[in-house]
């Protein structure tokens, strides 16, 4: 009997535990999708690369900006959040312009009721200064998917927990292929 | 008598006047002024510092040609321009002219990618880094110089590198250009501790003139300058020197294999070419990217360029519509002849009358998704499978030129220098695309689609120009614009090598840090006109201004007179330096 309440007990907990740990269930994106940079790393043409090969309608500005063709016709927007000095200056961006860019599509996504999902996936390398500029995107948006090694702070997870953001952490970049199959329902 | 005598003196005064004062325009042509003279001889070195010129000319002088001293010049500017080429870590695209066979060749030192390196490796990376071992191609340079040895070299091995072993040996100041890299956080951040052995003094980036030393490299040399040209390559690719860079990169988690060094051949090819308005420009086919000025200069060809005015908002319109357009073409059909068929309608007549006709309007900046072309509309014929950059030229008294384009790509490369060698790799795998709907995509041992592309022109058959610059994305845009400066506008080497440049930012870039397209932008530098740049503003573009001086490229040109004269032209945006004799 004893053992029994034990093995019991052990199920009850792991089930608590598992349950604890889960990937949130991942939202419904609606294509075509926005993909843009906020901060202009590299990562924005990664994710675009990804959706390539998925096939994803969508169009892909890394300065993206309300006034462009594809803005309002798009379902999804995809932030893919890395600060990049490189990247800023390639572009002709500083952190502030590249700020209000980011605000501005932002407010408008909401008003428009896109669906927002961020994506951090540059690991520990895209958590510098220019990048912590932002990093608290993650908090505004729908859904937040975050690369392991960049959250070993832990950053991301108190930050949507906080914001009550559904956070998908990831292992490998190339889970985010499967990842986007299944929000688009592809 | 009197009246005679005053008509005669008041023409003296007025001739005196004008000349002083010039024509009216106030401008580069009819005013033209340069920062330093131009540099002429029977021979005329051209290199990216005063040590590899000098190295150049001493090995001219010693009795050399053109091509021994390329290829010295190529190993001291490993040295005193580190961050930016290295002999054996990096790449090379070499145009020669040789005056015995009277042909115009390409050597191709491009490298190629590890066989391992797919794209699907990549994905699981999250991309082709920036840095590091993975950043890093097997190097093709070495081969590409001691191929061009092995055709034309007069010199033996022991002559051509005792320059550049003195250097390493006992030190060179390190240039002022570098120290501001050293001193960023994202540069250094990349080295490994051996780069950081080489550029760092007590935990600390040197200083301006502080002394650098390359022992290491100096020891791999001397080696070598016992050796013949094919034992030399052999003692790199298929010898110990391959196995330390395996070795070391293997153990830093890259993807070498020896087989990746032991299988690696450079090419000679013959360059490609057009003719403009009587003059053949020759420029390295793919893949490099040498289409690009041929293609641009077919397409500006049927402008009234001079109707235009030099330097105008109606010349720059023209000439940055003409460079997107032969850009985007080098995107969606160039890449390694090997692997991707790059259709030779690109460089017909034909077809870039049809892109002038049907894709430019004058006066009205590109739509932000350039327009693609057909080229096999007008060939059905393809360029047939084969044959952080310095610039050098050499035009020697017997009339043999070489002129190579040599890069480890980004400043300071991978940031990886193999321990106990002295060689700073190159971190060219970015240059890779990760969507195979570019030609220019990942494969295993594919060469990368290059930026680095000297260029050379004949007229009458004869040699008439060389030309050349590093810069990426910038090369061709800059070797256009001198070569019309030269041809169009009647400059001398220097001042066209000087005039200010503007550059377009709207096609997609090569490096993937810079990959992102930047539509209707154009960087001027601050010597073109307040008007000329309200003008442009007012067509559409989106204007940076630049300083009255900036990075445009950092150009070279020698200019050969019939009788065999030759000036040179060194950029001062640059440490380029030119000697002539």
């Amino acid at each position: 009997m004893k053992l029994v309440r034990i093995i019991i007990i052990g199920l009850a907990a792991s089930l608590i535990a598992a349950a604890a740990f889960a990937a949130p269930p991942l939202p419904k994106g609606k294509a075509p999708a926005f993909i843009t940079s906020f901060g202009q790393s590299q990562d924005a043409n990664f994710v675009n690369v990804l959706a390539g090969r998925i096939k994803l309608e969508r169009v892909y500005k890394v300065v993206g900006e309300t006034s462009d063709p594809g803005w309002n016709g798009a379902g999804t927007v995809i932030a893919v959040i890395g600060g990049s000095s490189k990247g800023l200056g390639s572009a002709g961006l500083n952190v502030n312009t590249e700020k209000s860019r980011c605000d501005a599509l932002m407010k408008s996504a909401r008003e428009q009721k896109k669906l927002i999902i961020g994506m951090h996936i540059g690991g520990e390398s895209r958590r510098g200064t220019t990048s912590e500029v932002f990093t608290p995107y993650a908090g505004d948006v729908d859904y937040m998917i975050v690369k392991s090694d960049g959250n070993q702070d832990g950053y991301f997870t108190k930050l949507c927990a906080d914001k009550k953001v559904p956070l998908y952490i990831i292992e490998n970049t190339k889970e985010l292929e499967g990842i986007l199959k299944e929000i688009f329902g592809l | 008598m009197r009246r005679c005598a005053k008509f005669i003196v008041f023409s003296i005064l007025l001739s005196f006047i004008v000349s002083v004062a010039g024509p009216a325009s106030a401008n580069m042509l009819s005013s033209p002024q340069t920062t330093r003279t131009t540099i002429a001889g029977e021979s005329v070195v051209i290199g990216d510092h005063p040590f590899s010129a000098v190295t150049g000319f001493k090995i001219l002088e010693q009795g050399g040609t053109a091509f021994d001293a390329a290829v010295a010049m190529a190993a001291t500017m490993s040295l005193v321009y580190a961050p930016m080429n290295n002999f054996f870590g990096g790449d090379a695209m070499i145009i020669a002219y040789s005056a015995k066979d009277k042909k115009v060749y390409s050597y191709n030192g491009s490298g190629w990618a590890p066989k391992a390196a797919t794209i699907d490796y990549y994905l699981e990376k999250a991309g082709i880094p920036e840095t590091g071992v993975l950043s890093v191609q097997i190097p093709g340079s070495l081969a590409g110089w001691m191929q061009l040895l092995r055709d034309y070299g007069t010199r033996p091995l022991r002559d051509i590198l005792a320059p550049a072993i003195h250097i390493a040996n006992n030190g060179y100041e390190l240039p002022d250009r570098f120290v501001g890299s050293l001193n960023t956080p994202s540069t250094y951040n990349a080295f490994n501790q051996a780069t950081k052995d080489m550029f760092f003094l007590n935990g600390k980036p040197m200083k301006a003139s502080d002394m650098v030393y390359n022992k290491d490299y100096a020891r791999i040399l001397t080696t070598m300058s016992k050796m013949s040209y094919q034992q030399a390559e052999d003692y790199f690719y298929r010898g110990p020197i391959a196995k330390r860079i395996v070795d070391y990169v293997k153990s830093e988690g890259g993807i070498f294999e020896l087989a990746d060094f032991a299988e690696f051949k450079a090419e000679r090819v013959e360059a490609s070419s057009v003719n403009y308005k009587g003059v053949d420009v020759y420029a390295c086919p793919p893949n490099s990217q040498g289409w690009v000025l041929l293609e641009a200069l077919n397409i500006l060809e049927g402008y009234d360029l001079k109707a235009m005015g030099y330097n105008s908002a109606r010349y720059i319109d023209v000439m940055t519509q003409a460079l997107n357009l032969a850009l985007e073409d080098r995107n969606r059909y160039l890449g390694d002849p090997r692997f991707v068929k790059n259709p030779l309608g690109l460089l017909t007549k034909e077809y870039a009358k049809a892109r002038r006709e049907n894709d430019i309007v004058p006066g009205k900046p590109m739509a932000d998704e350039l327009k693609k072309g057909s080229p096999t509309e007008y060939s059905d014929s393809y360029y047939g499978k084969t044959g952080d950059t310095t610039f050098m030229a050499v035009a020697d008294k017997y009339g043999n030129i070489v002129a190579c384009t040599t890069s480890i790509c980004n400043g300071f490369g991978s940031g990886i220098t193999v321990p106990g060698t002295g060689i700073l790799l190159n971190n060219r795998m970015t240059y890779f695309f990760l969507e195979e709907d570019f030609p220019n995509y990942l494969q295993p041992h594919k060469r990368t689609m290059q930026t680095i592309t000297p260029s050379i022109a004949m007229k009458d058959r004869k040699p008439y120009l060389v030309f050349g610059t590093p810069g990426a994305d910038v090369q061709e845009q800059a070797k256009l614009q001198v070569f019309l400066n030269v041809v169009e506008w009647g400059m001398d080497a220097q001042l066209a090598v000087e005039a200010p440049r503007v550059q377009t930012l709207h096609p997609m870039g090569l490096i993937n840090v810079y990959r992102n397209p930047v539509p209707r932008t154009l960087l001027i530098e601050g010597r073109v006109s307040e008007e000329t740049r309200k003008e442009l503003a007012d067509m559409g573009y989106i204007i940076r201004s630049k300083a009255l001086w900036e990075y445009t490229g950092m150009m070279g040109c020698i200019e050969i007179q019939p009788n065999g004269r030759k000036y040179g032209g060194a950029d001062p945006r640059s440490d380029r330096t030119a000697i002539g004799w």
